[in-house]
């Protein structure tokens, strides 16, 4: 639970390459990481967090949405993954703002992953999923850039498991 | 100089043409600009057949293997000097010194005058020849430029892809399989991509878990659920089986039941969907019999749909009833289209869906749900008239927490008897979703006028019945999208001041004609019989939701005049749009007290 004296403490966070942020507790504490990060340092003020996995353009960006989502509340202790798979649902401003090319989109999902921020990790992984469904095979590799690896036995091996797709 | 200049560009021409590689002769090159774009040419690698297998090389290689360094040092020295030479040829700098300092006056010595003419000749024709081969350079840095801009983007989206976590991969991909209908198909997809998908793909159980079977049950099919039977490991299953054809034996039931026994302990959900004619389901049933697997141990089951899909003319036999007799003690939802089972074993159901099409549906069988002590939620979906329905008797449902109603408004239809004699003392979610088919067969006049009448029955004694309401659905369809009539008169009827707990209220249906000429109304008479309700969320799904917004504003006002306003916390909007892809997303909108109180003063 957070007090009143929280919520007007200012905290640093140091990017990889060196860029210092100063942003409200309320705002860093959206992140997990950080939040029990500041629980270990207790009071100290002054202590910038090191964040060794996150650059200054992508942090800018996790900080725009949990000053957006600063007043949601605590998101409930995991009892199951099941919670988090029910829909697809992104709500608009977070529909906007992950409209980014799929460079940051991918940065920003291991950021989330990294910084323990649970709501922003699904917000970037239901647009991956988007982005997913109802593609084919060729259609997602020409999506992703991915290069078709597989070796002509394994190709083989898949013909035949789809053999069953091809019969319907 | 300059004649092994031409001797040398003409070499590494002839070469480039044969397309042959010119080690010896680019190491003979004077380091001037034609000679080095002339080398550089040579190195040129367009992509090759063999490339183009490698995609990762031709991503990251360079197009052109030239030396940079040479070309940098060259176009250095031609800034300084003014030529296109190394500082180190002096000899040239000197020949050009001499055609600068040039006067043009008469000259004494003809032969003087026939050298600097030569040589100002050679060097001009030089200059021109220079600057096509910059232009011609200008043009091969332009499309490596334009290259290089797609290999960067290539590259950050290729490596990106790779860089997410196994977890976060399968776990997008559990996402991209939620509610997809050919979610099997999806998997084997995913799972075809590349070697990385493939792995994630196969080490992500629930992505196997869906097993179906049809009548016509093909060797492929089977295999197909062997190796999703396989992949699954001890995920639970949920399982389909369709019977599509009136022409099907004993032995295609054999076959996909024999594989899915070994695994009943697995079973999570079982669904069974009929499209052939009234002798199949029998002969389905009398199949499991015969082969002893209408009693089969499913420890596991928590889910069973039962569907006809087709027009039933008269009822099933009632033997069917009791035709199924799994011992499934966990079975907590029962999902039934035309079809009633034997509910008395069934003590744990806490989640019953009815959806009744035919008139010959045995109505008495939802007396039986009194006696399920555990029933919490009921889905109630009438789709036909309730003309044969007689009985008048009251079914009181004391431990119903959720109730949903589907009903269909026709001329025709009578739910007096249903809806009139329903009692859920202690429901605290209704939803009610209210149908207009088809506008034509409304011969006693307009859709809306059967609202009331309908609501009465539902709602007689509200505040008796749902005094512990907190969330209510209303949800009309009306067989024009344009019309709002019926959404107009169900927002109208619904006795809001009834429902002293009401928190949470969610409304969808046609709204594009409301405007403000005919502005939706709260009740006058309502509003005099009791307290609003002290709304927390007001969710409104439409395309036109803004045509609410004078009704919206009266909610608000209630609210201030009755000194709820401080409890109300959001109102959500609902748009389904279509994405690219073709996928129906649906974007909310929330907005705060604050930012509600500015929409709903905009004008529309």
């Amino acid at each position: 639970m957070s007090t009143t004296e929280d919520k007007t403490r200012k905290v640093k966070l140091v990017t990889s390459d060196n860029e210092e942020f100063e942003v409200d507790w309320e705002v860093a504490t959206r992140s997990v990481l950080i939040k029990h990060m500041l629980e270990d340092i207790g009071e100290s003020e002054e202590q910038a967090i090191p964040l060794p996995n996150v650059t200054a353009n992508v942090l800018k960006k996790v900080l725009e949405w949990c000053e957006h989502h600063r007043k949601d509340p605590e998101p409930a202790p995991e009892s199951s993954d099941d919670n988090r798979k029910r829909t697809l649902e992104i709500g608009d401003w977070d529909a906007k703002f992950i409209q980014v090319d799929q460079e940051m989109l991918f940065e920003i999902i291991l950021a989330a992953n990294y910084l323990d921020i649970k709501a922003l990790l699904d917000v970037g992984c239901k647009t991956v999923a988007n982005m997913i469904k109802g593609k084919q095979p060729e259609e997602i590799r020409k999506m992703f850039n991915i290069v078709n690896d597989f070796t002509p036995e394994e190709e083989a091996q898949i013909k035949k498991e789809n053999e069953w797709a091809e019969d319907r | 100089m300059q004649s092994d200049h031409d001797l040398l560009s003409r070499i590494i021409a002839e070469d480039y043409l044969s397309k042959r590689r010119v080690t010896k002769s680019s190491n003979r090159a004077c380091g001037c600009a034609q000679c080095l774009f002339q080398v550089s040419m040579m190195h040129y690698k367009p992509i090759t057949k063999a490339s183009r297998r490698d995609p990762y090389r031709a991503i990251v290689m360079p197009q052109i293997d030239c030396d940079i360094d040479k070309l940098c040092t060259m176009i250095r020295n031609w800034k300084d000097t003014g030529s296109p030479q190394d500082r180190e040829d002096r000899q040239k700098e000197l020949y050009l010194n001499k055609i600068l300092r040039a006067k043009p006056s008469p000259l004494t010595c003809l032969e003087e005058a026939r050298e600097l003419r030569l040589m100002a000749t050679n060097l001009h024709e030089s200059l021109r020849e220079s600057l096509t081969t910059l232009v011609y350079f200008n043009d091969v840095i332009l499309r490596e430029l334009e290259t290089a801009d797609k290999r960067l983007e290539d590259i950050g989206r290729m490596f990106r892809v790779t860089l997410l976590p196994d977890d976060i991969l399968s776990y997008i991909f559990d996402l991209v399989l939620e509610g997809d209908e050919y979610r099997d198909r999806t998997a084997l997809d995913l799972a075809s991509v590349c070697r990385r998908f493939r792995s994630v793909a196969l080490g992500t159980s629930s992505l196997w878990s869906v097993i179906r079977g049809a009548s016509r049950y093909s060797a492929e099919m089977q295999q197909k659920n062997a190796i999703f039977l396989n992949r699954s490991r001890t995920y639970p299953l949920d399982i389909d089986f369709e019977v599509t054809s009136r022409k099907y034996d004993y032995v295609t039931i054999d076959r996909f039941m024999r594989d899915l026994t070994p695994h009943s302990n697995r079973w999570k959900s079982f669904r069974i969907s009929f499209d052939g004619s009234k002798n199949g389901v029998n002969r389905f049933f009398e199949s499991l019999k015969k082969l002893g697997l209408d009693n089969i141990h499913t420890p596991n089951l928590e889910r069973l749909s039962i569907v006809i899909n087709f027009s039933l003319n008269s009822w099933l036999s009632d033997n069917l009833l009791e035709l199924l007799r799994w011992d499934a003690p966990k079975l907590r939802i029962l999902e039934l289209e035309d079809f009633a089972v034997d509910l008395r074993n069934l003590n744990s159901i806490t989640h019953i869906s009815l959806t009744i099409f035919t008139i010959d549906f045995p109505f008495d069988w939802i007396y039986g749900l009194e006696s399920l002590p555990p029933l919490c939620s009921l889905n109630l979906g009438i789709r036909c008239t309730l003309s044969k329905m007689t009985s008048s008797t009251n079914l009181t449902l004391s431990s119903l927490r959720h109730l949903s109603l589907f009903i269909r408004i026709d001329s025709k239809s009578s739910h007096k008897n249903l809806l009139s004699n329903v009692h859920c003392p202690n429901i605290t979610d209704l939803s009610i979703h209210i149908s207009v088919v088809d506008d034509a067969s409304h011969r006693n006049g307009p859709p809306a006028n059967f609202i009331p009448p309908c609501f009465e029955y539902l709602f007689g004694n509200a505040s008796k019945q749902f005094s512990h309401l907190s969330q209510l659905r209303l949800k009309t369809e009306a067989a024009r999208l344009d019309d709002y009539s019926v959404f107009r008169q169900a927002v109208i009827e619904l006795p809001l001041f009834s429902f002293p707990n009401l928190s949470h209220l969610f409304l969808e249906g046609a709204m594009k004609g409301l405007a403000r000429s005919s502005p939706l109304p709260i009740p006058k008479a309502q509003q005099t019989d009791g307290a609003f309700p002290s709304l927390k969320v007001v969710e409104i799904q439409s395309l036109y939701s803004e045509m609410l917004r004078p009704w919206v504003q009266d909610v608000c006002d209630l609210l201030s005049l009755q000194s709820k306003w401080e409890n109300f916390e959001k109102l959500v909007i609902r748009k389904a749009v279509e994405t690219d892809n073709g996928t129906i997303v649906n974007t909310p909108t929330t907005l705060c007290k604050e930012e509600l109180l500015l929409w709903s003063k905009e004008e529309n």
